[in-house]
């Protein structure tokens, strides 16, 4: 009995001090995406955390790559004098542009959001919560708790430890400290290397609406219009084979935009040169300033 | 659940708690509902084809224990080793079967269609499979006693650290520990949850980290120059090793908090000096199945042939190695390549063996890092063929190794792998070398013990792939 008495006494010293590491592990980070943010706050591993944390621009861009890619802030400030931040990221879809939104209406009111949306943007995906660790240092916000806590029925519990908050952070945060690599305001172009795109995209007719994204844009929207935001649905370039749009996610976001009065402006087959497309969903910067020179004027429009 | 999955976590604290606080009696029935229990919360109905291997077994391990005649078990063996293998024959090779007859018969003009069924292979068949039949073989050669108990024997199939990627166990050693049922002990404990630790160091951060980087390489071939797989190539071996050797150190460790010992299946195989070294080193459960009931009665039989006697049952092991592994052709050239080095050596032991004591070479750290540095290359090359998926692909990639060059492709994956490989190889050197020197988990001073510990739990839970990873070796 002392044998086993001995091994608990040890047991229990050892798991209080994986606590109070896991305290000083979360502070440790915590301190240094602070910090990596004053220093560096344009990295491209920090626009999550800069995003959320500190981005207060008048005009914000918000969607998944096809935002980060096609809309070039300093093009679009230059044309209507307001301040432009694209908040665009990568592999982050409906559910997580509208924590995005949320969370930045927290902190404070932008005039317009201009958000990329696509016929895809309401039907289930398998990879939604692919980077629901963007917003794993927020998760005492409710809206982050939301999204985050949505992943499976274990990840509450796993959010109770800073070091699995951080995994897989550290990288970031270095490369912001070694690299001062910089973007304009959050746009990100895919070079121009001349070549056509490897294969023409083919539309996916997806008939499956997912009704939680549909409920959640739902609010996100009217929370919008509450506090006065104008927002715009845009549909950006893409190198697809143009089959009509019959899927019943497609049909759903048309009924949104039109019950909250919301434009919907769909570029999806405004541009078919292969030369200024990377593949067939992202157009390179080329392709980008095209089609900004088709968008700015008529976003004038709708703003005044 | 896996080992890697939340789910784990809640069920392994619990069943060594209940285990050790219900009476010794009901503790070997209370773990054989918790293997199965195990089992069916991956494939629910393929828990009954597990049961029904166990039942064949018992009852053609019962039939021959109590024959009256040599010849009357020897047929109960023969016949009970082709029922129990029939299961696996069906769900992993009933379609590589037939595909290959089709291409046989398409290649001398003959177009017929074999049947292809679209099945999900039982998870754990290959490795309890030939647990089946070593107990079977076992029992007739009179190496066990035949277990009356029945559940004791669904146990020793069933056992949930081991029935999804072995070690492949041997009734000799866990029979006579489940009629045991002792209570951990606190030494138990405490080396079983050191084992997991590290287990899970080698799952989550070696073998993740690198498998990122070799999947995105593998699963992209034509896009990636030569020395981007040079790079995959060399790093694989490290993959499969932290991915297996470290399933295996958990199941070791889960086995120990319950006070029961399975064997060590990997032992520093990278610091062989000889590829039979290395087979002596590398998944050493199924080697030493492969060498007990196949290699050693085959080599026995073809005595009078030789050294051709010697490299035939080499050949025909590895190739059954090779099958074992997976229903393809690339295992095949996987098996035959490994045969083939195994038989060079097997050719050339004596003169090498001359050399090395007429020079010492053996103590001399600059021959012992060549020969490990060869065994290495020899073992990538050959899980090539592991990797791809077809036998042209492989040749392809390797093809590319020699000829195409350029600036390799590296991610964050590649650098963070590689940091964790160094980590893991001083560990391994210290073991291979010092094996009593600069302890961490096993320092007398428990201030070092405790800051080792969490020094390894930091790196798991920051820097491991956290997001329910398979374990290579399922697919088996």
């Amino acid at each position: 009995m002392v044998k086993y008495r001995s091994f608990f006494i040890k047991l229990v010293i050892f798991i209080v001090l994986v606590a109070i590491l896991d305290q000083i592990v979360g502070l440790g980070f915590d301190y240094l995406r602070k910090k990596t943010i004053q220093y560096n706050p344009e990295f491209k591993t920090l626009k999550p955390y800069y995003v959320v944390e500190k981005m207060n621009t008048d005009i914000v861009i918000i969607g998944a790559s096809t935002a980060s890619r096609h809309y070039i802030p300093k093009q679009i400030s230059d044309s209507i004098s307001m301040s432009v931040y694209n908040c665009g990221l990568d592999g982050c879809y409906l559910l997580s542009q509208c924590c995005l939104i949320n969370t930045i209406l927290d902190r404070y009111t932008p005039m317009v959001v201009l958000w990329e949306i696509g016929e895809q943007s309401l039907s289930p995906r398998n990879d939604e919560y692919d980077h629901v660790d963007y917003f794993f240092p927020y998760y005492t916000n409710k809206h982050c708790k939301l999204y985050i806590n949505a992943v499976d029925k274990y990840q509450k519990y796993c959010m109770f430890s800073k070091m699995y908050q951080n995994n897989s952070d550290i990288d970031k945060y270095l490369q912001a400290l070694l690299d001062k690599e910089t973007f304009d305001h959050g746009y990100w172009p895919l070079p121009n290397n001349g070549k056509h795109p490897v294969n023409l995209g083919k539309d996916k007719i997806n008939n499956l609406v997912d009704e939680n994204k549909l409920e959640l844009l739902d609010q996100t929207l009217f929370r919008l219009q509450d506090a006065g935001v104008k927002v715009l649905f845009v549909q950006s370039p893409q190198y697809h084979d143009g089959v009509a749009k019959v899927s019943a996610s497609y049909q759903e976001l048309l009924s949104v935009a039109y019950k909250h009065n919301i434009p919907f402006m769909n570029y999806s087959n405004a541009i078919d040169d292969s030369l200024l497309f990377s593949d067939a969903e992202h157009m390179n910067e080329k392709g980008a300033r095209v089609f900004m020179d088709m968008f700015i004027p008529s976003m004038k429009t709708y703003l005044r | 659940m896996t080992f890697t999955s939340f789910e784990f976590l809640l069920f392994f604290p619990l069943v060594v708690l209940l285990y050790n606080l219900i009476p010794q009696k009901w503790r070997m029935p209370f773990l054989l509902i918790a293997s199965y229990a195990f089992y069916i919360s991956m494939q629910p109905v393929y828990a009954v084809l597990l049961a029904g291997v166990t039942i064949t077994t018992y009852l053609f391990a019962r039939g021959i224990s109590k024959a009256g005649s040599e010849k009357l078990q020897h047929r109960l063996e023969v016949i009970g080793i082709i029922v129990v293998l029939l299961p696996l024959a069906f769900y992993k090779y009933f379609n590589f079967i037939n595909e290959t007859i089709q291409l046989a018969l398409s290649s001398v003009g003959l177009s017929i269609s074999m049947p292809h069924i679209e099945l999900m292979l039982p998870v754990g068949i290959s490795f309890y499979t030939f647990m089946a039949i070593s107990y079977i073989v076992d029992v007739y050669n009179e190496e066990v006693d035949f277990e009356p108990n029945i559940l004791v024997t669904g146990l020793h199939l069933s056992f949930f650290p081991i029935v999804l990627s072995g070690p492949i166990e041997r009734a000799g050693n866990m029979i006579p520990q489940f009629r045991q049922m002792n209570r951990s002990t606190p030494s138990d404990l405490t080396a079983g949850l050191k084992m997991m630790l590290w287990g899970y160091f080698m799952k989550l951060c070696v073998a993740d980290r690198l498998g990122i980087y070799i999947d995105a390489v593998y699963g992209n071939i034509p896009q990636h120059n030569g020395t981007t797989l040079t790079l995959a190539m060399l790093l694989y071996p490290f993959r499969v090793y932290a991915d297996f050797a470290g399933y295996s150190l958990i199941a070791m460790g889960v086995a120990r908090c319950l006070g029961l010992k399975i064997m060590q299946n990997f032992n520093r195989p990278f610091f062989a000096m000889s590829v039979s070294d290395f087979w002596q080193r590398w998944h050493i459960s199924l080697i030493k199945w492969l060498t007990d009931y196949i290699y050693t009665p085959l080599s026995f039989m073809l005595r009078s042939w030789k050294m051709w006697g010697i490299m035939t049952a080499l050949m025909v092991t590895f190739i059954v190695s090779g099958v074992w592994h997976g229903a393809a052709f690339t295992f095949i050239f996987w098996g035959i390549f490994n045969g083939v080095f195994l038989c060079l050596e097997a050719v050339t032991q004596k003169q090498r063996a001359k050399i090395e004591d007429k020079y010492n070479l053996k103590h001399k750290w600059w021959y012992i890092l060549i020969c490990c540095v060869v065994v290495y290359l020899i073992f990538a090359f050959s899980q090539i063929f592991g990797r791809c998926e077809s036998v042209s692909q492989a040749f392809g990639v390797m093809g590319r190794i020699f000829t195409d060059r350029g600036y390799p492709f590296v991610n964050q994956s590649v650098l963070y792998g590689v940091f964790f490989i160094i980590i893991l190889f001083i560990k391994d050197f210290r073991d291979e070398f010092f094996s009593m020197r600069f302890l961490l988990f096993e320092n007398n001073n428990i201030v070092i013990r405790f800051a080792s510990y969490l020094l390894v739990l930091f790196l798991i839970i920051t820097f491991g792939v956290l997001d329910s990873t398979q374990f290579l070796y399922f697919k088996f």
